[in-house]
Formats: structure tokens, sequence, C-alpha cells
């Protein structure tokens, strides 16, 4: 058969762009989701109903305060199941200056029965160079929670102003200032559930729990009474482990 | 050669030209880094005693970005008259500051109501002018141009002079891509400048690398600036010490926890500070904490300048401040103060000159670069 050789161009230059159509998108394997996630959202309270930042409230020891700064570490949060204990995060920080404060962590899918944590930052984490933290770390320098002084940080700090008479009316002057640190502060506790909290691949779970602020000023045994403590800055070794405790027993589930 | 062979080996050739040309895209390197679109990219130097610099995504360090910068920064065609830029109340010699002015003149000879702000260690703060407006450097460098006490100028007015400049364009093409300028670019270049004024080599910053024994004057001062102020005996934690590091922190060598205070300097205000901007009643009086670096070179002081001396604000400090609804916690001897010796506040003053870095001072890659 003859083939007119005039034909052979256009030919060969329609083939040559046709085969030039985009690569067919390949649709990659699904990657097969393993993990879940678990949020994390911290709710102030005062007395059992809503606590508000620079609010004034009267406290256990009838003196009017409000809370200016509240921001605590979290460190080693392990996921419990029966006797098995879980990872999930080794530091953070929640600053409750506007209110709730949130996390979501990665997590493998499971049933959860509570958790086992530390008031504080781990010592390894606590004794390292804290420029090594990079931007956006909860130990990033910018959060503000480390002492220089004592090279570590701080753990849970708790600023505002009080006013020893409880039905005053005029501005409150008086300062306190609590911030605890150092190692010997680290206290680990359990937070229980109160049932079975369940995370699945792909699906996150939101865990809401009370802060009660009203608590951090008493314990079952004990009353902080700001007339005579009012300032921690690690030298107030005794108002530092008061206020861990106290702050321990603070939390709850929802 | 044959006309048939010739048309057979063209075809040949476009084919196998086609197919050349239809290799997977999946096979292109995927770059791990952001790197900028355009421009060489810049690594700047850190200090060892420093953490990593937040950069922002959007406006990574470039030569041309930085370099750029620098012209825009002491350009005095972004103002309304063409007789100040960003260096007019930033010169490098006071560490960036207005040269011992209490306030700023803008260019319609009306004076500000706030001391200029020293320029250093920039890049590692989150809030920006004294009570704290701005989040980030590039959203502060837009607001002096259309200032009226400051700049006055219209930001279209000054790009279209930047623009109408031959030498311009090719340096935004260099930094940005596009010859095109806009006040956006603008503030991105100057923000590359600004971040690239890092000061981390003064005499405490070599004490806390370990290369440099401080006198024991200093020491004595870097050791008040870490304790706890007050008398043990009437309050618990009390170490007759200054009280500094609440807000002056020494890790990370920015020297101030760049958050905002109210440090008692009044108890009533006659610049709300924060509370002008947010209307919160907790956040009257209060200012962002300024860094320590380089405060021998920064006088006067405090927002609104009023201390001329070092000693000046030693003695604030000292007598524990004024009380008012929203002074901080951390200010806690309002009765009685801190009771610091003569010595100590001498031993206090050593360690602020300790924070003196002259290199920082004198780099020649801050100076005025002259006309673009």
């Amino acid at each position: 058969m003859h083939i007119d050789p005039r034909l052979l161009l256009p030919v060969a230059l329609t083939l040559a762009l046709l085969g030039c159509r985009p690569d067919e998108e390949v649709e990659p394997e699904p990657t097969p989701v393993t993990t879940g996630t678990l949020r994390v959202v911290v709710v102030p309270k005062w007395e059992g109903g809503p606590f508000t930042m620079n609010a004034e409230y009267v406290n256990v020891s009838n003196y009017r305060i409000k809370v200016e700064a509240l921001k605590f570490y979290w460190g080693d949060v392990h996921l419990l199941n029966g006797t098995s204990s879980t990872l999930v995060k080794d530091v953070e920080l929640f600053n409750l200056q506007s209110g709730s404060a949130e996390a979501t962590w990665t997590v493998s899918p499971g049933t959860w029965s509570g958790m086992h944590l530390g008031l504080g930052v781990p010592q390894a984490m606590n004794d390292a160079d804290p420029i090594n933290y990079p931007p956006g770390h909860p130990l990033d320098l910018a959060n503000g929670t480390y002492w220089s002084w004592a090279t570590a940080y701080r753990f849970l700090l708790f600023d505002g102003r009080y006013d020893l008479d409880g039905s005053g009316t005029g501005a409150l002057l008086q300062p306190f200032s609590m911030h605890t640190g150092l190692n010997d502060v680290y206290r680990e506790f359990d937070l229980d559930f109160g049932g079975d909290v369940t995370v699945s691949a792909g699906n996150t779970t939101t865990l809401t729990i009370h802060m009660a602020v009203d608590k951090l000023f008493y314990s079952a045994t004990d009353t902080l009474d700001l007339a005579l403590e009012n300032q921690s800055h690690g030298t107030n070794m005794p108002l530092a482990l008061e206020l861990t405790d106290n702050a321990i027993h603070s939390f709850s589930l929802e | 050669m044959k006309r048939r062979t010739i048309h057979l080996l063209a075809l040949l050739s476009i084919v196998v030209v086609g197919l050349q040309a239809c290799r997977h895209d999946t096979d292109d390197p995927v770059p791990e880094v952001i790197a900028p679109s355009f421009g060489t990219p810049l690594e700047v130097i850190i200090p060892a005693n420093f953490p990593a610099m937040p950069i922002p995504p959007n406006n990574p360090f470039t030569v041309e970005g930085v370099d750029l910068g620098r012209f825009l920064f002491y350009d005095e065609r972004l103002s309304g008259n063409n007789t100040q830029s960003c260096g007019s109340c930033h010169a490098p010699e006071v560490a960036f500051t207005d040269h011992g002015n209490q306030f700023s003149v803008g260019i319609d000879g009306i004076q500000g109501n706030r001391n200029s702000m020293a320029l250093i260690n920039l890049a590692w703060d989150t809030r920006y002018f004294w009570d704290g407006r701005r989040l980030t450097l590039e959203e502060q460098i837009l607001d002096p141009v259309e200032n009226p006490i400051e700049m006055h100028e219209m930001w279209p007015n000054a790009v279209g002079k930047l623009q109408a400049d031959p030498a311009y364009p090719p340096k935004f093409q260099a930094a940005f891509g596009t010859t095109t300028i806009d006040s956006v670019l603008v503030a991105r270049a100057i923000a590359q400048f600004v971040r690239t004024m890092i000061s981390g080599n003064s005499r405490f910053d070599r004490f806390q690398r370990g290369t440099l024994v401080p006198t024991v004057e200093e020491q004595l001062g870097i050791q008040l600036t870490e304790l706890e102020g007050g008398n043990p005996a009437l309050g618990l934690g009390g170490q007759w010490g200054a009280d500094c590091f609440h807000c002056h922190p020494h890790a990370g060598g920015r020297m101030t926890d760049g958050l905002l205070h109210n440090n008692g300097l009044d108890s009533e205000f006659t610049d709300l500070g924060a509370g002008g901007v947010t209307g919160l009643p907790e956040d009257m009086g209060r200012f962002k904490t300024p860094t320590l670096r380089n405060v021998a070179l920064t006088a006067p002081y405090m927002h609104d300048g009023r201390f001329q001396t070092l000693e000046e604000v030693i003695d604030h400090y000292d007598s524990g401040g004024h009380p008012s609804p929203t002074i901080d916690p951390f200010m806690k001897y309002t009765q009685g103060g801190l009771q610091l010796s003569a010595d100590k506040k001498q031993q206090l003053i050593a360690f602020l000159h300790m924070l003196t870095d002259m290199d920082f001072v004198n780099n020649p890659a801050f100076q005025d670069p002259g006309p673009p």
C-alpha cells in the first residue's frame, strides 16, 4: 500500500500531541487511618458555675478575689485501660487566660477509663536547655513560663488580687502571685473518666475537664489563707506543694 | 537520501520527542523545606544562647529581601514630606531609639506621647508597640507611615514614590518576583531587615556562653536580678533581691517576657496602654515589657520616657511603685518597697551595663546604606 509521505508529518504530530495528554490521575492507595484524635478541653469553673478571668468572686476564706492569670503544664499524660497504659503526650500547656483551653492529641484507637498524668514538666524536659524547644512548642520560651534563676519551668501560675473584706466594694489592691515549679513539686495523679471513653480511628473524641478554680484555695484538710500566704516563687516550698495538691484535686471530668 | 526516508525519520523524531515530553511529573523532586519563591535564601546566624527564630512562612529571609528592607528602612520617601524614615526615630548608634528624646516629633512638628522603642531581637516578640496592639512585625511596620503624628503619608503615595524610582522595581523583582510595589511587600522587606537586628554579643552573652568571667560587682548584680524581693521575715519567700526576673528573664537572650504589665508607674493613668486598645478594665495601664538589652544606650526610660537615668528606674522599682487596680501581682511591695541598699543598686547598674552590645550598635549591616 502506498502512503503519501505528505500525510506522514500531520499524522505524526497528531500522535505526539495526543500522547501528551495529562497523565491519568492514579488514585493512590488510601492509607488506612490507624489513629484517632483526642481533643481535651479544660474549662475553668467556680463552685460548679461559670468562671470568668478578672471577675470578682468570694473565696472559701470570705475574701474577695479575682484571678488574672492561670496556666499550668501537664506532663507524661497516659491513657489508662484496666492495667494497660499508653503515653499520649509528653508535655502540654493550658493557658486559661481567655477562658477554656484545649489540646488535641493523636492517639491509638481504644477505650479508656482514665488518665495518669503529672502536674508540671517531667524532669528530663524540665532540666533541658529551653532554647532547644522550637517556636510553638509548649516549652517555647515565648510562653513566659521559664524561670531563668532556677533553670527550670514554672508548673502552675496563679496570679490575681484580693481584699480581705468579703463584703467590700472597693478595688482589689492586694496582689497574690503563686508560681510552682522545681522537680520536687512535680506531682503525678490519676483522673478517672467515670466511665469509658472511646477513641476510634479517623475520628475525634472530645474530653471536657473542669478545673474548679475555687478549689485552688482549699483542700479537704487545709485552707490557703491569702492573708498569710500569697506569694510563691520557688522559695516558698510549703505553699507551692499546698497549691499543687489543691490543683490536682480541682480537676474532674464534665 | 530519498524524500520518503526523510519523512519517516522526521516522523520518528517527533514521536520520540513527544514521548520524552510525556514523562511522569511525579518524578520531579519535592522540596522538603519551604524555600522562598524568589531570591537567595539567607540563613541568619542565631547566637548559641538563643532559641530558634520563628520566621513567618510567608516571609522567609532572602539576601535580596533583607537588602531591600535595609534601603526602605532608611528611605525618607516613606514620609509625607520626604524628611523622615524609620531610621529617623530608630537610630543604630542608640540601639535604634530616638537619640535620647523623650518623645519623637513627626514630620508636622507634632510630638508623640510615647518613647521610641529599641529595635532589638524583635524576631522573637509576639506583640509590638508599647500597647501591644500589633501581633506581627509586618503589621507593625505599616502603622507609622500613615500615623499623622509620625510619618504622615498615605501608603499609595509612598508606594508611588518608590515605584517611580528606577532603582526600586528591580530590587522588588529580585526579592519578591514582581516589579509592582505595594505596602505589603514594603512591610515584608523591612520586617526581614529588622529580624536580622540581633543583639547577642554583650558581656552578659559571653558570660552566658561561658567565655567571660564577670566582675564581682556584675556577678552580684546578676544574682540580685534573679532573687525575690522583700524581707523574708515579713513575707515567705522574700530574698532581699531586686525581683527583676519575672518580667526580664535571662533565658533565651531576650531579657524580656514580651508580655504586658502595669509596673506601678501611676495610680491613675493618663495613658491607658493596652487598655486603650482592648477597652478591658484589667488592661488599663499595662504596657509591653521592653528588653533590657543595650538599656544603657536607650535613655530615657518607660513608655513615656519619664526617667532619665538607670538610677531613677531602679529607684522606682525599689519604691515598690504606685498601687492601682491593675498593678501587676509581681509588684508586691507597694508598701515598703524592696529596700535595696546603695551597693545593691550599683550592682544592678553594673549588670545593666553588661547588656551593652557595641557589636550590635556598630554592625555595618544595620547602618544607612544611602540611596538605593
